[in-house]
């Protein structure tokens, strides 16, 4: 969000928080949302609520979570191979003819979009299955990552290796070569 | 070991309901068993790249102990009680300061979930009621943008703007409103000359017109619609569990992997 000077009124987030390692998620609010929760009337009370909210030890794994992140820096990690992963990215499939678009360049994550002509922007025939084939084709090879229809998501743990992460790339470049013979 | 993941399997097939759930998706389903890293071992012994880490969210890599140890450690003391109002745990309070002091600013409260459909939930609620507050109770509507996704709980379904999601479990939750998403490659709506930031700009201000001012009550949005929501008095919430921003920032760390567009 920093890379875009956006500033929310409320912000949602998951997933990373924890790490994935027990369910945590929430909603930030800013000092003017949170003044009208604090002095509306009892009456009028926010009265929203889960079980969970405030969950002890999920709570302890998110703090331990981001105090790791904290030591290792991985936001510097992320930067630098998500650097790594754009130019790889671009290496392996700027002059393909069935990719149409590779969107990387902030931090590690990154997708790229297949075409069945990259002139037109015709898509595949959803009926070639084109983003399951690639999925099994990475598998087979050793990568495992998703697809929605020819579109291939990268967002590896910022832990990766450069080795690892070179090693998604070139898997990508037989699986789109087995599924599409280039 | 191929036996038990064959009766593994089975009964997975006759009692596990997945997440989009169909039988001809989880023919052969694969058994993760272990994770180091950024490492996956299937039930076979068979290791893999994990390339999604998790589902966007392993930041850390799978393995960690510290992270067991800190859950065995808590769980030892407290692994639960309520948080409701009136009521109060340790990590609660030191996480959400923690979260506050790597934020935006303007950030001061946190409310935790157990996951971003959740969280989202939350957020249209608290957008709708901050304006039934702000005696605007007629602010209502939410807009979102088409392929965006924001969870599939049934009002995050009715945010989310795929409608494959939508088919059978309409009706969908009223006032809630898609514009075209942010898609340069295939940029719907665009005008010659036009940025897709200033795409983006125009069609939110457009929807908010076509809407009725005084009716949105937020956009789950992204950058470039600063400028939009101030001025039409919209709240702006990213809805960002997806990706984390400690993928994305350049200077701190924090807790969720957010970009901020869909």
């Amino acid at each position: 969000m920093t890379h875009w000077n956006v500033q929310p009124d409320i912000m949602s987030f998951a997933k990373g928080v924890s790490s994935g390692y027990l369910p945590l998620g929430g909603i930030m609010v800013s000092k003017d949302i949170k003044e009208v929760m604090d002095s509306v009337k009892p009456d009028d009370k926010w009265m929203h609520a889960y079980t969970y909210s405030g969950h002890p030890t999920c709570c302890a794994v998110g703090l331990k979570n981001v105090e790791i992140m904290e030591r290792e820096r991985l936001w510097e990690r992320s930067a630098t191979l998500g650097t790594r992963l754009h130019k790889a990215l671009h290496a392996a499939f700027d002059s393909h003819p069935n990719v149409g678009d590779i969107r990387s360049g902030k931090g590690l994550i990154a997708a790229v979009e297949l075409v069945e002509d990259k002139a037109t922007k015709k898509q595949f025939d959803p009926d070639r299955k084109i983003g399951a084939r690639l999925m099994q084709e990475m598998s087979k090879r050793g990568v495992i990552t998703r697809a929605r229809m020819e579109n291939i998501f990268y967002s590896p743990a910022l832990v990766i290796t450069e080795e690892q992460l070179d090693r998604m790339v070139s898997v990508t470049q037989e699986a789109v070569k087995a599924v599409t013979g280039k | 070991m191929p036996v038990q993941a064959a009766e593994l399997i089975k009964s997975d097939q006759e009692h596990l309901i997945h997440p989009l759930h169909h039988p001809s998706d989880h023919l052969e389903p694969m058994v993760y068993v272990k994770g180091r890293g950024a490492m996956i071992t299937d039930i076979q012994g068979r290791e893999y790249i994990d390339g999604l880490a998790g589902l966007w969210n392993t930041n850390v890599g799978h393995g960690r102990e510290e992270l067991a140890k800190a859950a065995a450690t808590q769980m030892g003391e407290l692994a639960y009680f309520s948080a409701y109002a009136g009521s109060s745990n340790i990590p609660a309070v030191e996480l959400a300061e923690k979260l506050i002091s790597l934020s935006y600013k303007n950030m001061q409260g946190v409310f935790f979930t157990c996951g971003g459909a959740e969280s989202n939930e939350s957020a249209f609620k608290t957008a709708r009621f901050y304006w039934k507050a702000k005696g605007k109770p007629d602010k209502v509507k939410i807009i979102a943008r088409h392929n965006a996704y924001h969870g599939v709980t049934l009002q995050a379904m009715s945010a989310t703007g795929m409608a494959p999601y939508w088919k059978m479990f309409e009706p969908r939750v009223p006032n809630f409103v898609h514009i075209p998403t942010c898609y340069p490659y295939r940029q719907d709506g665009a005008k010659p000359g036009e940025t897709p930031g200033q795409t983006a700009s125009r069609l939110l201000e457009e929807a908010i017109v076509r809407e009725g001012p005084d009716s949105p009550s937020m956009a789950a949005a992204a950058a470039s619609i600063r400028a939009t929501t101030t001025s039409r008095s919209c709240a702006r919430s990213v809805t960002s569990t997806r990706c984390s921003s400690s993928q994305t920032r350049s200077s701190r760390a924090s807790a969720g992997r957010a970009t901020g567009s869909p």
